[in-house]
């Protein structure tokens, strides 16, 4: 049988085998971590089972992943039905002919991602189309075609032609020879372009960001999402459940095969266990839709306490249906197209000035909201972005500064040259975010985090690139856990961030730098077309008590612009330098403004920075 | 070439855009008419305030061909190349050893395998490399522990770790074409040219690389070309340190608003991989003619 001297080379199988390590490498680690005791993937702290009971419970993150194996499945069966015959088509006729096919092939590949989700969101926006479960499966086949395409053409490169030949001379009808010698040939193909296209499909993120609207979350976005407050073994436990699934399937399959069961006998089993493990995660959601009064709610991760939103779904008889964002323009893009379909949004001060600037808020009912003057710290309001919020309520607020382990630096100056200083190079990081980086080298050579002035950049920028040497990496997603790990021991971070990383180690110290930071705030908005105003109101109102407010700073890390909700928090809350700084160093801190047409000069300037 | 001229004068030719009308339409309307209105889009220029404004010109593509940005462009396609011919050398073997197995059952558990590890989110796939690379990571402590190194090593947040990543993402990308095309393979013509006395290696370069040869391009196009426009990997393995065409885009997106200047350079780097795929093309096809007997 096993002809042919190094078809079964040992070496071979050696080499494969140190492959398949390489690729589950970091699945072992997933699934190690999936039952680790610590909330920070750091270390290892002990076993629990805890994070498969937090994830049962999380229906955001059921529904997210019921969503995507809905996508994914509707997905490859429709590229299959449109790529399949495409490939057999083009492999029969030569391929100069096609130049325009080719090209529109090779696009999908060629373009880098954000591009498409740009022009994607643009043709939508332009369609009118309310932007949900169909316009992210018909995205999705359209980038996913290709692959099949090209897996079953250059599969058809091969067929014998004399085979097709040979059937149509016994006889065969086009449809025959396809059915009977074309597709049982194309069966590797299908199947690898197949596995293919189900991976992208469960794999993308960035161009579905931009065509996903209300309730249509998928796992990709869900988890990107929730990476902002740092991911949690939770993402671990809802992988590591959906391999374990599909590894169960795939086995159970291949028994059967061997134990001499037809696929026309499994595929039907196979398809009900799929159904099985589907059907009962987005039960939830299909049952309850458009039952209740819904509230489509758009949201920063990480801005909600555990049962903020449950405690008003009862109170209000209404259901709320939370979609997370983690990129202020996938935000924009969709608000910009018109038809995501949510009743609040929660912008940063900037982005509020360009949602109202393009006509995309409804002004406020104020009689509405009053809260909003009876608990809301005045500081807050009356803010440049929106001077007499007629579109905006502050919700939250934080600042930019340095997080430090108390443990490893020693002493260090009060101010941002510790960022710059020679003693700590390797272990520094900063924000990967240019304004922020601009702003603490501006703030360094006393200049306003907002200047134009070219002079001044120029002086920003040469700090910059003497810092870039001493750095360990830009990083704006998981900082805090560098500095937990100990990997970092100074990081430019958010204090939000920086809050929660003081209470998972308490060596770890924050400081508002004394030149002064960046501030935000983040406020609720009404799209100007949302469906649910009137409930809109009421959420808003809601969300401004105090006892809500002091639950959401407990739970997130990030503090709340209600002066109110103050005598419900805890003494050890109250004294987390990274959660109340003391106001002194706030005076001479600025909220980032669009710097007009300096902003090309701050990016080009950037851009050598990191060239280098 | 003699055959192919049979199948296209057979009766089902007339027909034959039947086959593929409904992916061309779907592709125009999808791929082809939003990226229109992206050429649009890289004529016009960007408001003060971060809009765009209808003012047609070429003013983008002439700032995009400044000599900053090129050598970004030159940095990732030498990156993309390199995770191309290490995804080509260690995909080779292992479609290879995927096809010798004897039933098709353990085939397909195998090609199963090979693309589960991707059925975990992008995200969460980089985290666990993390984990495993950093310096006080995972890696260098069981190194440490073994007394195989005295001082970690330096594995994140530099360009190796930028390859690792993009060659954990592409890898299967590169094997399930190469498996489509080498499975098709007799083997009996192998074992013929064992039997006349040629070596593995010489059976390999002979036998093994000109039979498989649409896979290796296929395999090759599917991982070069997104290699190029990467930019969360490196970003989130390399600590964005130096910048990637990916990178430079999607910042003239997310983060200047300039989408008039981002589609120009993405226009560029478009039609420069598009020459190269192309030039790829008919170097292997003429190549190939050029070997048929």
């Amino acid at each position: 049988m096993m002809a042919g001297s190094y078809v079964s080379h040992p070496k071979l199988s050696l080499f494969t085998l140190v492959i398949f390590a390489f690729l589950y490498l970091p699945l072992a680690v997933l699934l190690v971590f999936s039952f680790n005791e610590s909330r920070l993937m750091v270390d290892w702290q002990g076993f629990t089972t805890i994070w498969y009971r937090i994830l049962l419970q999380d229906q955001g993150l059921l529904d997210a992943l019921a969503n995507s194996l809905w996508v994914g499945l509707c997905t490859t069966v429709l590229s299959l039905l449109l790529g399949v015959p495409a490939g057999v088509g083009l492999a029969r006729r030569s391929s100069h002919r096609h130049i325009a096919f080719e090209v529109l092939l090779l696009l999908p590949l060629v373009v880098p991602e954000i591009i498409l989700a740009v022009a994607f969101a643009g043709l939508y926006g332009f369609a009118k189309l309310r932007l949900g479960f169909g316009t992210i499966l018909v995205t999705h086949v359209a980038f996913s075609l290709s692959y099949v395409v090209f897996m079953v053409r250059s599969r058809m490169a091969r067929l014998n032609p004399s085979l097709v030949e040979a059937a149509m001379d016994l006889g065969a009808g086009p449809c025959q020879v396809f059915f009977r010698v074309i597709l049982p040939f194309l069966a590797p193909a299908v199947l690898a372009s197949s596995l293919m296209v189900f991976t992208i499909s469960l794999d993308d993120y960035v161009i579905t960001s931009f065509v996903a609207g209300a309730g249509n979350t998928t796992l990709p976005l869900q988890i990107y999402s929730m990476a902002k407050e740092g991911l949690t073994p939770e993402i671990n436990a809802v992988c590591t459940l959906l391999m374990g699934v599909t590894v169960a399937m795939a086995l159970a399959a291949h028994w059967a095969q061997r134990a001499a069961v037809s696929w026309r006998k499994m595929a039907p089993v196979l398809l009900l266990i799929a159904a099985a493990a589907i059907v009962p995660l987005g039960w939830r959601r299909w049952t309850t839709a458009g039952h209740d009064q819904v509230l489509n709610l758009y949201i920063w991760s990480g801005y909600l306490a555990p049962d903020t939103l449950k405690v008003f779904e009862q109170r209000f008889q209404a259901r709320v249906q939370c979609d997370l964002y983690d990129s202020v323009e996938a935000m924009l893009a969709k608000l910009q197209s018109g038809n995501a379909g949510y009743d609040v949004v929660v912008p940063s001060d900037y982005a509020v000035q360009i949602l109202q600037r393009r006509g995309r808020l409804s002004p406020l009912n104020r009689s509405q909201i009053p809260n909003l003057e009876q608990n809301l710290d005045p500081q807050f309001l009356g803010r440049p972005f929106d001077p007499e919020n007629r579109y905006s309520v502050p919700y939250t607020w934080g600042a930019t500064g340095i997080g430090y382990r108390k443990d490893r630096v020693g002493t260090i100056p009060g101010g941002w040259e510790a960022l710059w200083e020679e003693r700590f190079r390797g272990k520094i990081v900063m924000l990967d975010d240019m304004r922020e980086n601009f702003g603490a080298a501006l703030k360094l050579s006393g200049f306003s985090i907002n200047s134009r002035n070219r002079a001044e950049l120029e002086a920003a920028k040469t700090l910059l690139e003497k810092q870039k040497p001493l750095l360990q990496a830009y990083n704006s997603s998981n900082f805090q856990e560098l500095l937990v790990s100990g990997d970092a021991w100074l990081v430019q971070g958010w204090n939000g961030q920086i809050a929660k990383a003081i209470r998972d180690n308490p060596a770890i110290g924050f400081l508002l730098p004394r030149q002064g930071t960046t501030v935000f705030i983040d406020s609720f908005c009404i799209p100007a077309n949302a469906a649910h105003k009137a409930l809109a109101h009421q959420f808003i109102n809601y969300m401004l008590e105090p006892e809500t407010a002091a639950a959401v700073v407990k739970a997130t890390g990030y503090n709340v612009a209600n002066r109110a909700a103050r005598p419900y928090l805890s003494k050890a809350l109250l004294n987390n330098p990274a959660l109340f700084p003391d106001s002194g160093s706030l005076e001479k801190c600025e909220m980032l403004q669009d710097i007009g047409e300096a902003t090309l000069l701050v990016d080009r300037l950037w851009t050598e920075v990191r060239s280098k | 070439m003699q055959p192919r001229r049979t199948i296209k004068s057979s009766s089902t030719s007339r027909l034959s855009w039947v086959w593929h009308a409904p992916a061309l339409i779907w592709l125009a309307v999808l791929i082809g008419l939003p990226l229109l209105s992206v050429a649009v889009l890289s004529l016009a220029r960007r408001s003060p305030g971060g809009e765009t404004e209808w003012v047609l010109g070429i003013s983008n593509y002439s700032r995009a061909l400044d000599p900053l940005y090129l050598w970004i462009h030159a940095r990732s396609l030498l990156l993309a190349l390199a995770t191309t011919l290490i995804c080509l050398a260690l995909g080779f073997p292992v479609a290879y050893f995927i096809t010798r197995q004897p039933s098709a059952g353990r085939r397909n558990l195998y090609l199963f395998l090979v693309t589960l590890p991707f059925w975990t989110s992008f995200l969460i796939r980089t985290y666990a490399w993390i984990l495993l690379l950093r310096t006080e990571g995972l890696i260098n402590n069981g190194l440490l522990a073994l007394g195989a190194i005295e001082q970690p090593l330096p594995l994140l947040y530099n360009n190796f770790a930028i390859l690792v990543g993009l060659v954990y993402t592409e890898l299967p990308f590169m094997i399930l074409p190469l498996y489509t095309a080498l499975e098709r393979i007799d083997r009996s013509q192998i074992e013929a040219s064992s039997d006349l006395g040629c070596s593995a290696w010489q059976t390999f370069w002979r036998i093994l690389v000109p039979l498989s040869r649409p896979g290796i391009t296929a395999g090759v196009v599917l991982v070069f070309v997104p290699s190029v426009g990467a930019y969360l990997t490196p970003d989130l393995l390399g600590g964005a340190k130096s910048l990637m065409t990916g990178n430079l885009i999607h910042s003239q997106f997310a983060v200047v608003r300039d989408h008039p200047f981002g589609s120009a350079i993405a226009f560029i780097v478009m039609v420069g991989v598009l020459a190269l795929v192309a030039a790829s093309h008919r170097a292997t096809r003429e190549h190939s003619e050029l070997r048929a007997p």
